[in-house]
């Protein structure tokens, strides 16, 4: 007897209920697939975001204790050119760093002459941050910060509204030296544009390194971002950096690209619960679906089972039967489940719908991602789930008295 | 001798009530028989059979194959034990709907150690033992009462068993078809020298076999073939 082909001609026996069972578990299937690759789809698109667009890089290198003590005394955290030398000799040897790119965080206020308010600036060379940002061409009003501009910078949207800057006007930008002193620049409004994120978009400055450093009065810098050939290498440069730079005598601290963007943790946690719960409730409703539909089954074919047990079936085949037939069912609805995840991903594409996330202030299209890893393992997942759940009905059958089988109408 | 029955009770539960279906029962059936159990309802004729049948276990007495005692088995060998020596043909036909007529009888061979050529081989030859060479593939349901019947028993033949039993095998069967199968089951015994045994209520089938085993109350009540009214 094959009892694959048994358990096959067998779920079409009651072609209603296990069309239902099967509707279920594709329904559920879909919604994992569906949520699974949304899922995917948004930590891809923030992990691009994270190290190219927000310009963190995969790796950031800081002095020992800037994090820590950086805000309270900067000047004793910076990485100073002799520093930087250093640095650049050790990370020279390794081919997996593609770019090392300085900057220097400042902050203060911003005037426009009449009213001023408070800013946070990033001071990059622009070349570096071409290079940073070679897929994602700039998209506000103006042009990006360039090296032929050393005071022009790229004010955030809200910001310059806030002050009523508009693009070649001259705003100033206050903060302390790094020595204590008040300095004040002037910055020409070369660009306004969308930070992307409402946290920001209100006071975020754009800026070349040199102006930075002017307005800290500074050579120095307090991170180096760098750029690698592969994201997967991110923890094994990770490690092989602090041990080169330890051993150059330059104690270094050093953080990988999803440790500094908290926005990417926070997303992929949320997600992680929501698709956690999804799958739970899908395994709920396969498992209560599967059990229900074998145990009408089993009922239904009590004299079935007497039957092949008077002919001689082992006990241990009557198990495999109904766990073919779950194992069957699972199949089935895991097949229809990737040819409608495979149809609801293209309509979703063509759709192009279009939402605002919270605290991100540009639409942000739904995509739904087709991946394989997910559809593989949640699929073998739910079709060992159908096969063990209908074991549990087949097992008080295949302890059935025979006669009492037979006996059964 | 084929199988021994020796002094079998079987008592079983129905609700608060004990019930006496077999108070003693001794018999020997030796191989090539062709045995009738007779008797009225609640005589313990299907009791006997499942008995005999192994499927079920005697309350005492002992129910020996060949020299086995087949209480003494486990349900695993027990169960081989089934499959290679006795045949069931069952009165409700019992064919497994979903197979036609070559895979119901391929079923008990399949159980076993039979290749799958073997068993179709073997299958079909049965099948055409019993006149059914044409309707190998019409599953149960394109079948009539009667020829469902030979369809079970071509299935109970297929092991080769040492003993087929019966439980009232022409009960859903109109009296010419009866006939016929009762003819086909003699035939068999007569050529092949298969041991049969069925519970039958109709006269007319019972006076056609060699032996008759007469129960009433659990009890062999030895009486002459005619003398059942």
């Amino acid at each position: 007897m094959n009892i694959i082909s048994f358990a096959f001609r067998n779920i079409f026996r009651n072609k209603r209920r296990s069309f239902i069972t099967i509707l279920a578990i594709s329904i559920g299937f879909v919604a994992i697939n569906l949520f699974g690759g949304y899922a995917m789809n948004t930590f891809k698109s923030l992990k691009i975001s994270a190290i190219y667009g927000e310009g963190i890089g995969h790796l950031t290198v800081y002095k020992e204790g800037f994090l820590d003590n950086g805000t309270l005394d900067p000047a004793k955290y910076m990485i100073s050119t002799d520093d930087m030398k250093t640095i650049e000799a050790v990370m020279s040897k390794d081919s997996r760093i593609v770019k090392v790119i300085p900057k220097l965080s400042v902050s203060g206020l911003v005037s426009n002459g009449i009213n001023s308010t408070i800013f946070i600036a990033q001071g990059v060379n622009p070349d570096d941050e071409d290079f940073l940002k070679k897929d994602f061409p700039y998209s506000g009003e103006g042009s990006p910060i360039s090296s032929k501009k050393p005071t022009g910078g790229q004010v955030a949207e809200k910001l310059a509204h806030m002050l009523n800057l508009k693009l070649g006007d001259v705003a100033t930008i206050m903060a302390n030296t790094l020595d204590g002193q008040m300095n004040a620049v002037d910055l020409d409004v070369s660009g306004i544009f969308n930070t992307g994120t409402a946290a920001t978009n209100d006071k975020f400055i754009l800026m070349p390194l040199s102006l930075a450093q002017s307005l800290y009065n500074t050579e120095s810098v307090d991170r180096l971002v760098l750029l690698l050939n592969d994201a997967n290498n991110t923890v094994p440069v990770k490690n092989d950096l602090l041990e080169a730079l330890k051993k150059a005598d330059f104690s270094a601290e050093i953080k990988t690209w999803d440790e500094l963007s908290a926005f990417y943790s926070q997303v992929k946690n949320m997600f992680s619960m929501i698709f956690f719960f999804i799958f739970c409730i899908v395994l709920l409703i396969v498992v209560t679906s599967v059990i229900n539909t074998m145990t009408m089954s089993v009922v239904e074919r009590t004299q079935e089972i007497g039957t092949l047990r008077a002919l001689g079936l082992q006990k241990t085949r009557i198990l495999e039967i109904f766990g073919a037939e779950g194992f069957a069912i699972g199949f089935v609805g895991t097949v229809c489940g990737i040819a409608a995840t495979l149809v609801l991903i293209l309509a979703i594409s063509a759709g192009d719908i279009t939402y605002y996330p919270p605290g991100i202030d540009t639409p942000v299209k739904i995509i739904v991602d087709f991946v394989p890893s997910i559809i593989i393992t949640s699929g073998l997942f739910l079709i060992g789930l159908s096969f063990v759940s209908a074991i549990i009905p087949s097992s008080k059958a295949s302890r059935l008295n025979i006669v009492d089988a037979l006996g059964h109408v | 001798m084929l199988l021994s029955v020796k002094d079998v009770k079987k008592t079983y539960h129905l609700g608060d009530v004990l019930v006496e279906a077999l108070r003693g029962i001794s018999i020997d059936i030796a191989e090539g028989e062709f045995v009738s159990v007779c008797g009225p309802s609640g005589s313990g004729k299907s009791t006997f059979l499942n008995l005999i049948g192994t499927i079920d276990t005697p309350t005492s007495g002992q129910v020996v194959y060949n020299g086995q005692d087949v209480s003494l088995m486990s349900d695993r060998k027990r169960t081989a034990m089934r499959n290679s020596t006795i045949g069931f043909v069952f009165q409700s036909f019992n064919l497994i709907p979903v197979f036609t007529a070559l895979e119901n009888v391929m079923l008990p061979l399949t159980f076993g150690k039979s290749s799958k050529k073997e068993a179709r081989d073997k299958a079909m030859e049965m099948l055409s033992a019993v006149g059914l060479e044409k309707f190998v593939q019409h599953k149960p349901n394109k079948l009539s009462g009667g020829q469902r019947q030979r369809v079970a028993i071509a299935r109970a033949l297929a092991q080769q068993p040492s003993i087929i039993i019966a439980d009232e095998p022409t009960a859903n069967l109109d009296s010419v078809t009866s006939f016929q199968i009762i003819k086909i089951m003699q035939e068999l015994n007569e050529k092949d020298d298969i041991t049969f045994i069925f519970s039958t209520h109709d006269p007319r089938l019972i006076k056609e076999v060699k032996r008759v085993v007469w129960l009433e109350d659990g009890h062999i009540v030895k009486k002459e073939k005619g003398d059942l009214s």
